[in-house]
């Protein structure tokens, strides 16, 4: 049932109509799509294969970029239909992107589908400051954090930031679980990055987490 | 210094000399082949020269976490991507075996010898790519 909704948004974001995405979106929703669904099923395929249509150089970077625009617009949306529903369940998590990265719709969509299931999900996008990460730690004291590279040279810094966390943490350091493109083509790159377990997509991300702090 | 603490410093060198090291790259290419001039024109060599950043942008952490794999999976995306533009694999190929002389010239003999194994994974890895 996913597939033609997948076509249809895809459709709309090749065509940079962000009407139409949303029309698209408030249409499978009507349709009985749950919003897992809709993340999983439709926007993340569909922007994979925008991924791919660039680097085979049939749309051009500002279609790329507007298409994911467009899609963070779409999450928002259906953010606000579900925003405050979950029973709270006490666990925390938070997410952050290392480095410069622009690549973060994936790891919004691990704290959406946290927040869905009643975790207090904490997004604090790219460029966090190793200390800065390693203070919001020590005070908050979260459960686990999500950290997200899509290219490699992200992954130093990446690294770093484990580093001063577990050094900030020693032993009550929560458990920490890695991201992106690097990650699905090497098994091992999150051990050797220091991470705790890695995940290959949102939805992985969400059950990983879910399952470790049933 | 260990083994890994060379590699780091040679990764860091990498960045910082980013902007030195791709024009030194760039210069050598269009020096031996003049023919790409002609091809591409003023405008190419200035993007040849930007792709020349982005490849020691993805070597330095191949070469930091002494995981040469990591540089060889970028050369097939970016012999994919580039592909599509026009250029063609051989190169690619010419333009990491060139960076690879660029650093054995301009490096500290054991920096230059800790990036060699990513920049010749990345070279076969073209050769991957294109077979695909």
């Amino acid at each position: 049932m996913s597939e033609s909704w997948r076509a249809a948004y895809l459709a709309a974001l090749r065509a940079g109509d962000r009407r139409g995405a949303l029309a698209v979106v408030d249409a499978a929703r009507a349709d009985g799509l749950s919003l897992a669904t809709l993340y999983l099923e439709v926007f993340q395929p569909s922007l994979r294969e925008i991924g791919l249509l660039w680097q085979d150089n049939k749309i051009s970077v500002a279609e790329e970029h507007l298409a994911t625009a467009v899609t963070q617009i779409a999450m928002a949306r259906l953010y606000d239909g579900f925003c405050g529903t979950a029973v709270p369940n006490g666990r925390t998590l938070l997410a952050a992107c290392a480095a410069t990265e622009r690549h973060e719709v994936g790891l919004r969509m691990v704290c959406d589908l946290l927040e869905l299931e009643g975790w207090d999900a904490r997004y604090l996008g790219a460029a966090v400051p190793e200390d800065a990460l390693v203070g919001m730690v020590l005070s908050r004291q979260p459960d686990a954090i999500a950290l997200s590279a899509s290219i490699s040279p992200h992954l130093p810094q990446l690294r770093a930031m484990i580093r001063a966390v577990r050094a900030a943490c020693g032993e009550r350091a929560p458990f920490i679980i890695v991201g992106g493109r690097p990650f699905l083509e090497d098994e091992a790159l999150a051990e050797r990055v220091g991470a705790d377990a890695m995940a290959r997509d949102a939805s992985e991300a969400a059950r990983c987490l879910r399952e470790r702090f049933a | 210094m260990t083994e890994s603490a060379i590699a780091v410093a040679a990764s860091e060198s990498i960045l910082e000399r980013k902007e030195e090291l791709a024009r030194a790259v760039t210069d050598a290419l269009y020096a031996e082949h003049p023919a790409l001039l002609a091809q591409h024109g003023e405008a190419g060599r200035l993007k040849c020269q930007q792709d020349m950043r982005y490849n020691l942008e993805h070597l330095a952490p191949a070469v930091a976490l002494e995981d040469p794999a990591l540089f060889a999976r970028y050369v097939q995306w970016l012999v994919r991507m580039l592909g599509a533009r026009g250029v063609a694999g051989d190169d690619v190929r010419r333009s990491i075996e060139t960076t690879e002389r660029v650093l054995s010239a301009r490096f500290p003999a054991d920096q230059a010898a800790a990036t060699r194994a990513s920049l010749r994974a990345g070279a076969a890895a073209v050769a991957d790519a294109s077979a695909r």
